[in-house]
């Protein structure tokens, strides 16, 4: 074997091991980019409203981010609250089937076909479903981009101050 | 849209991470993860992207570095030499009267050579076209820094000979609120440094999107607490030599209308002169006022045209000291006036074109004439006043094809004293899935700046070749490893040295240069990130220059390492709390040096580690609050200054060991 030869397999079994240590962080499938895509949104939401005082507790108190039914971008917001912290404390995620187990969420993301019931107070409601009526905020897709759309006045309702700044960067769609 | 590659064509890189409004949406997706991105670059994140992206770093017709801002403050880097020992190729080397100032790969670039933006002003002065480094510009007001390695000299003119640094500070929408920031740092024997910075920033949406920054930064610092002795006996210790910045920077955006004001005050004691020291430290100042209005106008969906006016004044080397400082009295002023028109035109998805035109008036003059030749206070060509004029054309065409990426570029400029020169750029880049690549071609232009000229009326100017070849392979999302090898062939250098019967001068010599290779690995996982670089460059067959050889070691140049290899990492350890060591290795390096009975002679510094480490916790107890504290040379190395000219200069110290700390508090106005 030659000296080049012997280089170059040097140098593919290096790239080699080097994928095979870090292969546990392969790209994003398209899908999984627009749900990586929400949660990001989801998390940048949280930093543009307020929630009354007495409803986020004390300052170690919990940040409860739920998902209400079953999407795909689950996987995402467990990673959020497991990773982050949100409103400066720690998150924590509830996957939620029934309306009674909303107790003590700060934000539930509602999947299409999911419906909250009645307005909850101080409780942020996100949705990428146009079937989803209630959800404070409406993540869409326009084109290749992600927008959302702002139902302040019953986020208001809620509770919940909106900052001027996410009012301005809302779409209707 | 008219988007990313006109604004790269008119200001580097900036688009690429600048306003959301013009953020490349594929270069956002590559160049960080969704996590850095703010709530308005999300917005231009695509959802779904093409195998082959035509918009990225990795197809960018250059080598370029970024350094975050998130990565300098990390890093606890205390000023720009903490941050480019990082950056392939680049090391520091000591000019004269105790200056520090930038080498790239191996070549000297103190005069003219390597350009220094900040926030798009060229902060490199006019007179001798030099750049000073040590305690300069503020770390804390920096928001990112873009660098190309490797010549700018068709956009930018002819201080871009051999790289381009790019430092932009926080914009009014990066700040949305206020900052002070302290730091402090202590050296074994003597004081560090000391800061105090200030910045403030907010968009008016009341006034339709109005913004103004402001930010101001005043300090104290010292060159090193070790001794220095010139070749004539005299030894004294570097405690009084000085590094204490001044700046103070305004910038205002309007819809398409941008105005930048800056203020830069560079003051240094040195007692370090030429050959022979001073009888005492003696205070040197670098002042410039830095001005410019641009305006960028949106004739259609595809066509932008943006004029410019922008004014410096600046008084460098100012030394106005008859007593102590009559050797090196000097106090001048240099000014420049440029007009400008940039039109880019994009009309497909596939090119991009740009047409620009620069016009300035350079001026010169002496402040004090009536100590006219004393010290270095000299008539300049013979002239209390003394002005050139510069003209430029220049044009860029990026044309995206499924085979390949082809960048042209032309740049014609007439200096009215040194003639006119036509300097093409071909840029020729490919990107497939995981692998990409890029071969480069750049011509770059230097003419004398007013006391080159007039130390030697009969210079020439400068003409470099550039040849780069840059490949990289994405392993996966989390690690990437790239390599590049440069020559770079400058023809006719202006070479400064000091001899020891007439004093200062510069001369054209035939050749010098270097070709090397530099390479990266860079790794970024949810446990942290980390980077390991690795620089090489040779000067065999390469210089001709007397005054940067090292007798026999045809290798290597003076000052600059041959080899230099750095590691640097990030790691958290709880939320808000992160540890961030770095390593930076250089090679032996060679210089004068104090021989028997006070000769000259050339000797080598020895191989040098500096091992760094700095803790940094943010948000701590409140949000906002962030502190970081460190060392830096922890193994309290004795790293020292080479001069890369042979002007009898020994090597001057640098820091040592220093303890920093630096308190930050951010008040969001959201």
């Amino acid at each position: 074997m030659t000296s080049t030869e012997r280089g170059g397999g040097a140098w593919i079994g290096l790239l080699a091991l080097a994928h095979g240590v870090t292969a546990a962080a392969a790209p994003l499938a398209q899908s999984e980019r627009e749900n990586a895509l929400k949660a990001e949104f989801v998390e940048r939401f949280t930093q543009f409203v307020e929630w009354p005082a007495e409803a986020l507790g004390g300052p170690d108190a919990p940040f409860a981010l739920c998902l209400l039914g079953t999407h795909p971008v689950r996987p995402f917001l467990e990673a959020l609250a497991r990773d982050r912290r949100i409103k400066n404390r720690p998150a924590v995620f509830r996957a939620i089937d029934n309306r009674a187990a909303f107790a003590g969420c700060h934000l539930v993301f509602i999947a299409q076909g999911q419906s909250l019931g009645s307005v909850q107070p101080a409780m942020l409601t996100i949705s990428d479903s146009a079937a989803v009526p209630e959800a404070h905020i409406h993540l869409y897709r326009t084109g290749n981009k992600l927008r959302f759309a702002i139902a302040a006045d019953a986020a208001k309702q809620c509770g919940l101050q909106i900052s001027s700044r996410l009012m301005k960067l809302a779409e209707a769609p | 849209m008219v988007g990313w590659r006109c604004a790269y064509l008119i200001g580097f890189v900036t688009v690429l991470f600048g306003s959301p409004a013009r953020a490349d949406e594929a270069n956002l997706d590559k160049r960080r993860t969704f996590s850095e991105l703010s709530l308005e670059e999300l917005l231009n994140v695509p959802v779904e992207v093409p195998t082959q992206s035509p918009r990225s770093l990795r197809e960018t017709p250059g080598v370029v570095t970024i350094i975050t801002r998130d990565e300098l403050l990390a890093s606890g880097a205390r000023d720009l030499i903490d941050a480019l020992h990082l950056v392939p190729g680049f090391a520091f080397a000591v000019d004269v009267q105790g200056q520090v100032s930038v080498g790239f790969r191996g070549n000297w670039g103190e005069e003219g050579k390597v350009l220094v933006l900040l926030d798009g002003q060229e902060i490199n002065e006019t007179l001798y076209l030099t750049i000073t480094f040590g305690n300069h510009i503020p770390i804390d007001h920096i928001q990112r820094i873009e660098i190309m390695r490797g010549p700018g000299s068709v956009i930018y003119g002819g201080y871009a000979e051999l790289a381009v640094i790019n430092i932009i500070t926080r914009t009014a929408q990066d700040l949305d609120g206020a900052s002070i920031s302290g730091t402090y740092g202590q050296m074994d024997r003597v004081l560090g440094r000391r800061s105090l910075s200030l910045a403030a920033g907010h968009t008016f949406e009341s006034l339709d999107g109005l913004g103004v920054s402001v930010a101001g930064l005043v300090g104290e610092g010292r060159r090193s607490d070790l001794e220095y002795q010139d070749l004539f006996g005299n030894a004294y210790t570097l405690a009084s030599a000085k590094t204490d910045p001044m700046l103070f920077n305004v910038g205002t955006t309007y819809r398409g209308l941008d105005l930048r004001f800056i203020f830069d005050r560079y003051r240094t004691t040195a007692r370090d002169a030429f050959d022979e020291s001073l009888p005492k430290a003696v205070r040197h100042d670098f002042i410039g006022y830095y001005s410019e209005a641009r305006y960028r106008l949106a004739l259609t969906d595809a066509l932008t045209l943006t004029p410019k006016l922008s004014y410096k004044r600046q008084l460098p080397w100012r030394v106005t000291n008859l007593t102590a400082g009559e050797p090196v009295f000097y106090d001048k002023t240099s000014e420049r006036l440029l007009g400008g028109l940039t039109l880019c035109y994009d009309p497909t998805d596939w090119v991009d074109l740009m047409l620009g035109v620069e016009a300035a008036n350079n001026r010169a003059w002496l402040n004090d004439i009536e100590h006219v030749d004393v010290g270095l206070q000299r008539r300049i060509g013979g002239e209390i006043e003394h002005s050139f004029q510069s003209l430029a054309v220049f044009t860029q065409a990026l044309i995206n094809h499924s085979l390949a990426n082809l960048s042209l570029g032309l740049r014609y400029e007439n200096n009215s004293r040194f003639g006119d020169a036509l300097l093409p750029r071909v840029g020729i880049t490919r990107a497939w899935e995981r692998f990409h690549a890029k071969v480069l071609f750049s011509t770059a232009f230097k003419a004398p700046g007013h006391e080159n000229y007039s130390l030697n009326p009969n210079l020439r100017p400068e003409m470099a070749t550039t040849y780069e070849l840059e490949s990289g392979y994405r392993v996966n999302d989390v690690l990437y490893l790239g390599a590049n090898v440069f020559d770079i062939t400058i023809r006719d250098p202006i070479i400064f040295f000091f001899d020891d019967t007439g004093g200062e001068t510069y001369v054209n010599f035939e050749r010098t240069g270097s070709r090397g290779v530099e390479g990266e690995v860079k790794l970024k996982h949810k446990w942290g990130r980390a980077n390991a670089r690795y620089s090489f460059y040779t000067a065999r067959d390469k210089n001709e220059v007397d005054s940067y050889a090292v007798p026999g070691k045809r290798d290597v140049v003076r000052a600059f390492p041959a080899h230099t290899a750095t590691l640097d990492a990030s790691v958290p350890i709880i939320a808000g709390l992160s540890f961030n060591p770095s390593i930076v290795y250089l090679s032996a390096r060679y210089g004068t040096r104090v021989g028997p009975e006070g000769t000259a002679v050339v000797g080598s510094e020895a191989p040098i580690t500096l091992l760094n480490g700095f803790l940094l916790y943010e948000n701590l107890w409140v949000d906002g609050l962030d502190l970081g504290a460190g060392v830096h040379n922890a193994l309290d190395a004795e790293l020292r200054y080479v001069q890369p000219h042979d002007s009898d200069h020994p090597p001057l110290p640098g820091p040592t060991r220093e303890y920093l700390v630096r308190l930050t508090y951010t008040y969001d106005f959201n």
